[in-house]
């Protein structure tokens, strides 16, 4: 349709990091127009450092935009990133929580499987990944599930439903045939770490029916979008047989 | 309460000292049904001295000894001029007789021509059902909330939607009517048709501006319906077979000219033609709704009316045995209707009120259930006095509500996730009096005071600024957990500067205790309502309005123009990324602020002739202030649409043959865009700077019908009604979504958008008999 169309904002600085046991990795890059945007401008010569107890380390640049540094990060510890870049100051914390592990992972076939008919695609599995819960703290997953090493889905959820149950954080319906391989992470992360993918998917997507958009809740401080998350990663793999 | 009685004798007693004259009184009734006319005029000849009838259908005027000559009118019936002697009170029941069923005089309005100008009602729109019935809309489904979407101050929902906005008040805060009872939910099937069926009810009336004290509790508009009285004399009965609904009526006298009954039902039936479906997994879906509206009423002697009537709908969507979705009202008011004098009378009620909806999930991998609903009772009682000048109304209500916002039991979790029920109640009182200072001025006051109690057994949570709770309040079954009092003060003026012309002005004051909180601009199961709390403060709405009316050619055309000015306080918007559902800490994420909004309405009606219609436009801005919203700066609301314009015509070629077509036109909705995009995760994710600065394409629709009228054969008459929704099959946008150009440029968009109606003819056939 022609007569509509979305203005461009001044760019905005924008800030993609994670910090994970083995390594921690920042990427700088700018917002871009909408609808037509250029390629992404990443910035490059920025300092970048993470804090954590008394230590103190710098993440060297790899790529244009993309800084990182490989080393043993502890769990159940607060990081601290801090960013000067363009003479602005971004920072942020994260807190990285002990690793949930999964139980396990139940894979069978759907008795609506028959209903759909659609061999060609493969069959209908019904899947469940099962966790149990700390009752003593609260907690915040995220969930990630690969089919053939491409994300096909993912969730974030808190424990304020399940505190200290058993429960599966996985229950999904899907098509798979002979030879797919199935790959599910379960990170660990904190509050505003959920905070901000709870955020962004209740209220990013613009349709112009439900209530307004808005953009995702960020734990940065500064001038800047995006977050900063610490997490633990379990993972469990499974591949279909004849 | 001991002190409202005593109140209400002192009042009684001092109008009774006052009124040193006669009265002329009495009912006035439909010739052939023995039904009584509400809202029929009745006036001295030569003098601007006249009442209208009330809902039983009697008037009283008061007057001195002497001659006179009454004048009784009524739309659709033949005017009845009546000479009356007047040496003591005068009793005079008169019977009006219909006029032979020419279409074009059963149009507009119910009520005297000139009522526009002459009365201090600001922004009252009376509908006449006869119209509802000849305005084209979708699917030939006529609809009385479609039809006062076409009137100033008055917009659409949404597309196809029973849904309205007054005067930038959100769609929670009408006080829908039907029979005292309030609907929490007037809409089936998501908003596609309202709760009224047309053949069931009388004419519905639409205060939008000033409103007398005996109406409150939403802020701001009421639409006041009535269910009819069935026929006193002889049974009658109408229905019609349509595109996707069926209507039956029928009514008639119990007791001949002392009792009647009414029962009117409607169904859909979308879900039939899935049975004839060749997929037989289509067999098992249900997909309808269905209503029942029922009257009976009981004229115990000449003083004393009583009625109970009431509603029952359900809607139903099933697919197999694995999704089930239900929900639907429940009303029923009791009434009972006294004249203590020819100047008297009081009406006691009892009124129930419930809203209830249902999801059902079954599945192999869990099931659940999701209940919610909102239940109220209450008890009314509203009396009137007609003097020469004043007419006086006091009242007051004790209701019960009970708020269940949501309990869902699934196999996915051990407990129950329950939303607490809440229970309040409230207390009113009004007295309000319209007074005539002399023959150019008219003056309406009143007070209405309202209570509302919150009432355990309940929790209460205080939070922090990270939605954490810091504090646990309990209270016990019985006790006071807030109490919220509130004076709402009403004023008009009516400055008459001829016998055609005059200028009016009000301010209204209005306050509301329930909040809805809704997830989409669509009707939804999982809407719930909840009432005003420690936290959440009840609504309040100041208005003021100032109007010019002017009528021509005798009342053949009828002029307004109106401006207004609202401020609503205590208006309640969501954090960002707030989950609305079941969550019962959601008062955490509950943002609290102000909206505002101001307007002209301008009106031009033609009221007879075999060409009769309205224009009407508006242009008005409505605007939303909130701490964490847009920087906390003014925003346009969704609906805020600058321009605003409908064309009403109906034109009657013969007897048999009558045309209508609406248009209307409105700027698009206010809403929200990104203005850039990031990436997160290997996703782009939108990037936000403005709440609503975006505009959706401008809406424009034409529709129109045609009805042919067979001739009577005895008592049995029919009609075929064709019509054509949306006929130059504008695009509309309902939604703008946007997708890649194509597959080699992921990130090159392009808007695309979702319309929801084309071009659709629709018939029906309807009879009456």
């Amino acid at each position: 349709m022609d007569d509509f169309e979305v203005g461009s904002a001044e760019a905005k600085i924008v800030v993609e990091g994670t910090i994970s046991e083995n390594q921690a990795r920042i990427i700088l890059s700018k917002t871009t127009a909408y609808l037509n945007p250029t390629k992404i401008p990443y910035i490059s010569g920025a300092q970048v450092t993470i804090s954590y107890g008394d230590e103190i380390v710098s993440l060297h640049e790899d790529s244009a935009g993309y800084y990182s540094i490989q080393q043993n990060f502890e769990a159940n510890q607060k990081y601290e990133l801090a960013i000067v870049v363009e003479d602005k100051l971004i920072t942020a914390q994260s807190y990285m929580p002990p690793c949930i592990k999964w139980d396990s992972v139940v894979v069978r076939l759907s008795e609506y499987n028959e209903f759909l008919k659609t061999d060609t695609l493969g069959s209908l599995y019904e899947i469940m990944g099962y966790i149990t819960d700390p009752a003593e703290s609260a907690n915040y997953y995220r969930t990630e599930r690969l089919k053939n090493d491409t994300i096909v889905g993912k969730d974030v959820t808190d424990d304020e439903y399940f505190n200290g149950q058993s429960v599966s954080l996985l229950t999904t319906l899907g098509l798979y045939k002979n030879t797919d391989t199935l790959k599910f992470y379960l990170k660990s992360i904190d509050k505003q770490a959920y905070e901000f993918y709870q955020t962004l998917a209740m209220s990013n997507s613009s349709s112009g029916m439900f209530s307004a958009p808005d953009n995702p809740k960020s734990n940065l401080q500064g001038d800047a979008l995006g977050r900063f998350y610490a997490y633990t990663i379990d993972s469990l793999e499974i591949t279909f047989e004849e | 309460m001991k002190h409202f009685f005593l109140f209400l004798n002192i009042l009684f007693l001092s109008v009774s000292l006052l009124a040193q004259q006669y009265t002329i009184s009495g009912v006035v009734k439909d010739a052939n049904s023995g039904e009584a006319l509400i809202g029929a005029s009745v006036t001295i000849v030569g003098t601007t001295i006249g009442a209208f009838t009330s809902q039983s259908g009697a008037y009283s005027i008061p007057v001195h000894s002497g001659a006179y000559k009454l004048e009784f009118s009524y739309l659709g019936y033949e005017t009845t001029i009546v000479e009356v002697n007047v040496t003591t009170n005068v009793k005079k029941n008169v019977k009006l007789a219909t006029e032979a069923m020419k279409i074009d005089k059963v149009v507009v309005t119910s009520v005297a021509r000139d009522h526009n100008v002459i009365s201090t009602e600001l922004g009252a729109q009376t509908v006449s059902i006869q119209t509802v019935k000849i305005v084209p809309v979708l699917f030939g489904e006529n609809d009385v909330l479609k039809t006062i979407q076409l009137m100033p101050g008055v917009k659409s929902a949404g597309e196809g939607g029973s849904g309205y906005y007054v005067r930038g008040g959100g769609s929670d805060q009408n006080l829908i009517l039907l029979d005292e009872a309030p609907i929490y939910n007037a809409s089936h099937m998501m908003g596609m048709f309202s709760v009224f069926n047309s053949d069931a009810i009388g004419d519905a009336k639409l205060y939008k501006g000033s409103m007398s004290a005996e109406y409150g509790g939403r802020l701001s508009s009421v639409l006041d319906v009535d269910i009819r009285d069935g026929n006193k004399e002889s049974l009658h009965g109408q229905g019609g077979i349509g595109t996707i609904s069926s209507r039956f009526e029928i009514d008639g006298p119990i007791q001949k000219g002392k009792s009647s009954f009414l029962l009117a039902g409607r169904r859909t039936y979308a879900d039939i033609f899935l049975k004839m479906a060749r997929d037989t997994a289509l067999h098992s879906t249900k997909l309808h709704f269905y209503d029942v509206n029922y009257k009976l009423t009981y004229d115990v002697d000449e003083n004393d009316k009583l009625t109970l009537s009431g509603y029952i709908g359900n809607d139903v969507f099933a697919f197999r045995d694995m999704f089930g979705m239900a929900g639907g009202n429940i009303t029923a008011t009791g009434a009972w209707l006294h004249l203590f004098s020819q100047k008297w009378k009081l009406k006691s009620s009892l009124v129930f009120s419930r809203f209830d909806s249902d999801v059902d999930m079954n599945t192999s991998l869990f099931d659940a259930k999701l209940q919610s609903g909102i239940t109220e009772f209450n008890w009314k009682e509203d009396a009137v006095c007609r003097l020469e000048k004043h007419t006086i109304r006091v009242g007051g209500n004790v209701g019960f509500h009970r708020f269940s916002p949501g309990k869902l039991t699934t196999s996915m979790v051990e407990q129950p996730i329950v939303m607490e029920k809440r229970n309040a109640l409230e207390m009113n009182v009004y007295a309000d009096n319209s007074q005539t200072i002399n023959d150019m001025l008219k003056i309406q006051y009143g007070i209405r005071f309202s209570n509302f109690m919150g009432i355990g057994s309940a929790v209460f949570y205080d939070y922090d600024d990270e939605h954490e709770i810091i504090d646990t309040n309990i209270y016990k079954k019985g006790e006071l957990i807030h109490y919220y009092p509130n004076l709402e003060p009403r004023f008009s003026v009516n400055y008459r500067i001829d016998a055609e012309s005059s200028i009016k002005a009000a301010y209204t004051r209005t306050c509301q205790f329930v909040h809805l909180i809704q997830s989409s601009t669509i009707s939804m199961p999982t809407d719930y309502w909840m009432p005003s709390t420690n936290k959440t403060k009840p609504q309040t709405c100041s208005q003021l309005s100032l109007g010019y009316f002017r009528n021509f050619q005798e009342n053949t055309y009828e002029t307004s123009a109106e401006i207004y000015y609202k401020n609503m306080q205590n208006q309640i918007d969501y954090e960002n990324g707030a989950n609305l559902f079941l969550n019962s800490n959601l008062e955490a994420y509950l943002l609290y602020g102000h909206s505002r909004s101001y307007g002209l309405e301008l009106y031009a009606k033609k009221n007879t002739g075999k060409f009769t219609g309205w224009v009407s436009y508006t242009l008005s801005k409505t605007e939303k202030q909130f701490q964490g919203i847009n920087s906390g700066t003014w925003y346009p609301v969704r609906y805020d649409r600058t321009h605003d314009f409908s064309i009403v015509a109906m034109y009657s070629f013969t007897d048999k043959w009558q045309a209508s077509a609406t248009w209307v036109y409105s700027t698009g909705d206010a809403v929200t865009y990104p203005s850039g995009k990031y990436m997160i995760d290997g996703e782009y994710v939108s990037y936000y700077t403005e709440r609503n600065g975006y505009r959706m394409p401008a809406y424009h629709r034409m529709d129109v019908g045609v009805t042919y009228t067979k001739e009577k054969k005895g008592r049995f008459q029919s009609q075929w009604s064709f019509s054509v929704y949306n006929v130059y099959n504008r695009k509309n946008a309902y939604m703008i979504y946007f997708e890649p150009v194509d597959e080699e440029n992921p990130d090159i968009l392009q808007a695309v958008k979702i319309t929801l109606f084309p071009i659709i003819p629709s018939v029906a056939w309807n009879f009456s008999f």
